[in-house]
């Protein structure tokens, strides 16, 4: 995702929930597409979402993008 | 979103060891595996396959096939339709269906010997096979590539036209075999390395290997007038198995339900499917059920192996044992499409360790090989196999005890790993500090006898569950999931529902039922199944309790309030709190009603009908597992032969619900990971055809290879899991490569990082001085 976002890691975003962040990032970040940002697996608070899309977050949440992997 | 979740520590019956419920049936044949069902009136499939590596398909001849009386129907490619661009939907990571759907057959191309051409449908195997010798295909044979580095020549033939790497910014406007490229870093890696008192580079090659199955892949399907279609196959997923075959096939996932057979191992290697979608469109071509079984040569030749890797790793270490900087560049190959678990290798490589200067990269290479597949912990073991062999130089480099070394750079809970999500409570130092304290670490090593150390992390999934439960007029408990069993998950439902219920676990019959019998199962695999849908079990065990006592508040004409439920039976309170009932801290009072399960069971037609509860859940509370391995070996300087002699596993499992099933994942992934280590590989001739596709020539340990495996479960309670559980399937296989490999080389005094260490590649490192 850093390929889309000028090279930073780390983003503070206002948004109670992932459709919130999703906008927010995606208008921060025009190249970032939703696709890219829906692929990924949403780490919330210590809690690793395989899919987050109606997620929400509190006043101070740590989210984390991680790529999603398969198990065998 | 947070967790208030309580961890339960005290147990009636998980953490217990009762007999497995599937034990028997096994040692005495009564189990049906894939290959076992047969239906009335069945067509027996036999697939061609390219005796090429790499051509394009000109045409396709049936002809002559056809008339051979018996022939009932034939396939090709283009009898699945085109698969575009289009992603699978649901799927658990992202796959391209033009990524899949060609491995069930190809279409315009073969793009590595043995893979699936055409397929005939007859009403015997011989015939099947007789006549799919006279389906004419022409061939424009190809240049292949054969291994990674001739793929990355800026001349390599191509495989895809169409592949442009991912990952590259800006993106590169010449195709090439790269399909993607990552790369992860954190802190400053030259400041790391500067910092340094030892620096250490090493290059490691894992071999391409397989799972090793010892059930090849089987199925049988049938179509009705409708065109509805029964699977029974055996697999890790049945759901994966009705997605899969919609998708490739464009049958829609409605009018297919999928059985899973008993499974004879999967290690991964089933979370997909290989004949399932040509048994369906035969079956629904010549109306009759269709039975396809692979042979162990076509489980060799044409499943997904295991993508080996070459990796470069430098790690830099001060005197007293502070890791600085890690180093790594790996190159993954996928074989002829995109499938390989680079991403995990990139990402997990480094996990164990606290260094704050790390740079991870990672290419995925096309090849003209069998596309590849999934194997426990996929990517990693090949990963930390890297790491943690120049981990063991770096700390006998500076003189320190390999597992010290590991203790002062372990993670631990608010650590944060490569991947980005800071661990909760995590058992690493607990798992290294059993491995230090366990006898076999004492033991003294005698001529040509060296020990090994290794540790490994795997993340662990979570994902879709569903359960149902049941219970009959007499009290017996019926638990069904869509989770196909393939490590004693069946032994966990029972034991986990007996907990909730307070009922004996030997009146509780878990089963894995059909697709259309139960919610949607994600497949067994990223060891999820006891979290998940052991989860589901424990919320459906739990709503059926509130129902037993609602019943009961009915009968006794009281608040359900005022109804307890212990040890299977419902108690009237009394004003006694709940908790100090449950705890046993006050008794029940005298005069108080009860009424057992068995009882509210036998009139539950009378007070609201069959007594059942179903859950569904999508899983957020899986965490990731730590494992250690020692490993002591000999070897014959002679011969090169490795003899190993004491093997260690410590391992966290959060909870072990059933430690006996768990000590068997230790245990197995131990020993696959000293195969790999030792002797498998996949070896290729010079034409892409695999030398050794049988267990002959394929070496898998033995029981007479092995000492005793011994296994120390370590329980560090995950603590967004209301009994603590881990998944513990997978990580047991990332820490014996590495602890083997060094194990060697100590024993050896060689500095061999080409696996697998074979009697003729050691010996000749050994000569090799």
């Amino acid at each position: 995702m850093q390929r889309f976002t000028g090279g930073a890691r780390e983003v503070e975003v206002e948004a109670e929930d992932f459709p919130a962040l999703l906008a927010e990032l995606c208008r921060r970040f025009p190249d970032l597409g939703e696709d890219t940002v829906r692929k990924q697996s949403l780490g919330i608070d210590g809690m690793l979402i395989h899919t987050p899309m109606l997620e929400t977050f509190g006043q101070d949440s740590q989210l984390v993008f991680v790529t999603r992997i398969a198990g065998g | 979103m947070t967790s208030d979740m309580t961890v339960k520590t005290q147990f009636r019956h998980v953490g217990s060891r009762p007999v497995r419920p599937d034990g028997l049936d096994k040692v005495t044949g009564r189990a049906r595996y894939g290959a076992d069902m047969n239906l009335q009136g069945q067509l027996y499939g036999h697939i061609i396959r390219s005796p090429h590596a790499h051509a394009r398909i000109k045409s396709i001849d049936f002809s002559e096939a056809l008339k051979v009386p018996g022939v009932l129907a034939t396939m090709s490619g283009a009898d699945l339709p085109e698969p575009g661009e289009a992603l699978i939907p649901g799927a658990e990571i992202e796959m391209k269906l033009k990524n899949v759907s060609p491995v069930i057959m190809a279409r315009d191309k073969v793009l590595y010997h043995s893979h699936a051409v055409a397929a005939v449908a007859a009403t015997s195997p011989r015939i099947a096979a007789e006549a799919a010798k006279l389906v004419k295909v022409e061939y424009e044979v190809l240049p292949a590539v054969l291994d990674m580095h001739a793929a990355l020549a800026e001349d390599a033939p191509l495989l895809h036209d169409d592949n442009f790497t991912v990952g590259i910014d800006p993106p590169p406007e010449k195709p090439s075999n790269v399909s993607v490229q990552i790369e992860m870093a954190k802190g400053d890696l030259e400041a790391g390395f500067a910092a340094a008192d030892v620096v250490i580079e090493r290059t490691v090659n894992v071999p391409m290997c397989h799972q090793a199955y010892i059930e090849p892949h089987a199925c049988v399907a049938k179509a009705d007038e409708k065109g509805r279609i029964d699977i029974w196959c055996t697999t890790q997923g049945p759901f994966v198995v009705r997605l899969l075959v919609a998708e490739i096939t464009g049958i829609p996932q409605k009018d297919i339900k999928v059985t899973a057979s008993e499974i004879g191992g999967g290690f991964g290697g089933k979370t997909t499917v290989y004949i399932e979608p040509v048994a369906a469109v035969l079956a629904k071509k010549s109306g009759r059920p269709v039975k396809i079984v692979m042979s162990r040569e076509e489980v060799f030749r044409a499943s997904g192996p295991v993508s080996d890797s070459e990796t470069r790793v430098k790690i830099g270490a001060k005197k007293d044992g502070t890791i600085t900087a890690i180093d790594s560049d790996m190159i993954m190959n996928t074989g002829a499409y995109s499938a390989s678990a680079m991403f995990a290798g990139v990402l997990f490589g480094t996990a164990p360790y606290t260094a704050e200067n790390i740079r991870s990269k990672g290419r995925e290479v096309l090849t003209n090989l069998p596309r590849v597949w999934a194997y426990r912990a996929p990517g990693a073991p090949q990963a930390l196999t890297a790491v943690e062999c120049v981990v063991s130089e770096l700390a006998a480099a500076i003189g320190m005890d390999p597992i010290e070394f590991r203790l002062k750079n372990a993670v631990q809970e608010g650590d944060v790993p490569l991947y980005g999500m800071p661990f909760s409570a995590v058992g690493l130092k607990e798992c290294l500090q059993a491995a230090k304290d366990h006898p076999n670490y004492q033991a003294a090593l005698g001529e040509n006898q060296g020990r090994g150390v290794a540790c490994a992390f795997w993340i662990n999934a979570g994902m879709q569950s569903s359960a149902s439960i049941h219970v009959t007029p007499d009290g017996g408990i019926s638990v069904m999931t869509g989770s196909p069993d393939i490590g004693g998950s069946r032994a966990s439902m029972a034991l986990m529902a007996a907990e909730v219920l307070g009922v004996p676990v030997e009146t509780v019959h878990p089963a894995v039922v059909d697709t259309d019998s139960i919610g949607f199962c994600d497949g067994t695999g990223g060891s999820r199944t006891t979290l998940a849908t052991g989860g589901a079990v424990i919320q459906a065990a739990e709503k059926l309790v509130e129902e037993l006592r609602r019943r009961a508040a009915a009968a006794w004409s009281v608040s359900i309030d005022d109804v307890a439920w212990l040890d299977g039976k419902a108690v009237e309170r009394c004003g006694v709190g709940i908790d100090e009932l449950i705890e046993g801290t006050s008794p029940v009072k005298d005069g108080a009603k009860v009424l057992t399960l068995a009882e509210i069971a036998l009139t539950a037609g009378a007070t609201g009908g069959p007594l059942t509860a179903v859950a569904s859940l999508h899983a957020h509370n899986s965490a990731p597992s730590f494992a250690v391995n020692v490993c002591d070996v000999e070897v014959d300087p002679e011969t090169g032969k490795v003899d190993v002699l004491r093997f260690t596993c410590a391992q966290d499992a959060g909870k072990a619900i059933h430690p006996a099933y768990v000590e068997g994942q230790m245990q197995g992934g131990a020993v696959q990971g000293i195969g790999w280590a030792l002797n498998e590989e996949y070896l290729f001739n010079a034409d892409g055809v695999l030398d050794n596709a049988g267990f002959l020539d394929y070496r898998i340990p033995v029981a007479s290879d092995l000492p005793m495996i011994d296994t120390v479960i370590v329980e560090v309670p995950n603590p967004l899991h209301p009994y603590g559980v881990r998944g513990v399937g997978e990580v047991s296989i990332c820490p014996p490569m590495p602890a083997v490999v060094s194990a060697v080389n100590n024993a050896a005094g060689t500095l061999l990082y080409d696996l697998p260490m074979s009697p003729p590649k050691l010996l000749a490192a050994i000569d090799a001085g």
